[in-house]
């Protein structure tokens, strides 16, 4: 008789200890898909590298604005007694700012659009605006048509070979990977681009209730946006003489 | 007997110790150090960092490239020529970018046309027509594939470069075209092919569609530059020490 009830008492500890394991395995199983129960140490860590590369991106921005600042000195040194350089540098200004190689300022429109709220997704996982990213061309092409003069997303500046690409579980915008929101900002008439976008059925119409895309626009007075950041090299095309 | 018994007994200690341990591991998961984060979070931060990552490299190559300009100009002082000459280039790398030099190379030449093909009963005409957003949509993706300059209808097509449809015409670059769209593109000509032609693709999906889109390779393209006069009356390059 003693020996059934410790059998029995045996029993229900492995049973507990059964019940134990998986839920421990199952809180450790967050940790390897990289969600769920984690150390905070893990988000800090990875907050902490991203101020890293973030301050040492700055580093490298004034850098390079230090260096544009000297070449820009001895041009315009040289610009000073010289007629044809003057011009020179004008018209050099005047290209890069077409180009996207410098950052410009301006008024314009600020446009923000995100997944839709947690609430109205669908059961697929899958984020809506960067499977459509088409929408994000059609943005586009509808802020040129309404006479923007510079436009960049997520800070991309759009320039004559930007491409933007579904790559993975990113939308690649000059070949930098970039996720929602999208902020997209443009410079030009603030009234004719945000009329022209908010028309009824149009772009912005279709994006709210087509897709139950959150989107957002506001006007500024002044918008900042920075130049394109890669040299362009042509392989290919070659300057007709 | 006896003995079997205290094989129970140590048996039955392992275990209670067994459980102790576990139950002290799985209140520490509940309190403290662990908390829930759901994947997006940690996706979002791994994302940004191989964006910032990305940027620095290519800030480094821009960096290597002034800091050689500024060797070249200060190696010249004095002699204006040579400065001329550097920015001469300059400028004419900038157009070449910009769009506003002929440019020749290999690339491919595509033509897109309404499809000809009966509707089905009942079926949108507009299922077999060409729309901006076809149009852009292979714009984008003979980007995606390297194309170095590309023009609609002999249009250049610039950073902001409209395509509008309306109607029964499209407007690109102010000035208006009707079907069939003539694209020419400089690049690699098999990449560029094959980004319309592959199973999969937009180009693929047009043709089931029954758009007509022919793409031809060719070892000599000339697209011409950007004809229209551009005026910035909203842009200003920002000045020296303000931030971006």
């Amino acid at each position: 008789m003693k020996i059934k009830s410790g059998q029995i008492v045996i029993g229900l500890l492995a049973l507990i200890i059964g019940l134990i394991i998986s839920v421990q395995i199952h809180s450790m199983d967050g940790n390897v898909i990289g969600g769920g129960l984690v150390p905070v140490q893990k988000a800090q860590s990875l907050a902490q590298e991203l101020n890293k590369v973030r301050d040492e991106k700055e580093v490298l921005v004034e850098e390079l604005k230090e260096l544009e600042t000297k070449i820009k000195e001895i041009e315009d040194a040289e610009s000073k007694d010289d007629i044809l350089i003057r011009n020179l540098v004008s018209e050099l200004d005047k290209y890069k700012m077409i180009s996207g190689m410098t950052a410009v300022i301006g008024p314009g429109i600020t446009i923000t659009v995100d997944d839709p709220a947690e609430e109205e997704m669908d059961y697929s996982d899958m984020s809506v605006i960067m499977y459509n990213y088409d929408l994000l061309l059609s943005l586009l092409n509808k802020l040129n048509d309404a006479g923007a003069e510079a436009i960049a997303i997520n800070d991309q500046r759009i320039v004559a070979i930007t491409e933007i690409s579904l790559a993975g579980s990113n939308v690649n915008i000059n070949s930098i990977p970039t996720a929602p929101p999208f902020i997209i900002k443009a410079i030009g008439n603030p009234d004719t681009l945000e009329s022209t976008l908010n028309i009824r059925f149009g772009i912005v119409d279709q994006m709210r209730n087509r897709y139950n895309l959150q989107v957002k626009t506001q006007k500024s007075d002044e918008i900042s946006i920075p130049r394109y950041n890669d040299i362009i090299k042509f392989r290919y095309a070659v300057p007709v003489e | 007997m006896v003995k079997l018994m205290k094989l129970k007994k140590s048996i039955l200690f392992l275990f209670c110790i067994l459980i102790g341990l576990l139950i002290s591991i799985q209140s520490r998961v509940i309190t403290g150090t662990f908390h829930y984060i759901s994947p997006e979070i940690l996706k979002d931060y791994d994302n940004s960092i191989k964006t910032e990552r990305m940027e620095i490299e290519q800030l480094k190559i821009l960096i290597s490239e002034k800091q050689e300009k500024l060797k070249a100009y200060q190696s010249y002082s004095g002699e204006s020529d040579s400065i001329l000459n550097t920015m001469t280039q300059e400028l004419n790398r900038m157009r070449l970018i910009s769009g506003f030099l002929d440019v020749q190379g290999e690339g491919v030449i595509i033509l897109l046309d309404d499809g000809t093909r009966d509707l089905y009963q009942g079926e949108n005409p507009n299922d077999i027509l060409v729309h901006d957003i076809d149009l852009l949509t292979i714009i984008n993706d003979l980007k995606i594939a390297g194309a170095e300059a590309i023009s609609i209808n002999g249009q250049r097509l610039i950073n902001n470069s409209e395509i509008n449809c309306s109607g029964h015409s499209v407007r690109i670059n102010n000035q208006f075209f009707a079907q069939p769209f003539i694209i020419k593109a400089i690049g690699d000509p098999k990449i560029l092919h094959s980004s319309l032609s592959a199973p999969g693709s937009y180009g693929e999906l047009l043709r089931e569609y029954g758009l007509i889109l022919n793409v031809d390779k060719s070892i000599n393209i000339r697209i011409s530059k950007y004809s229209e006069e551009s005026n910035y009356k909203f842009l200003k390059t920002v000045e020296e020490g303000e931030m971006i």
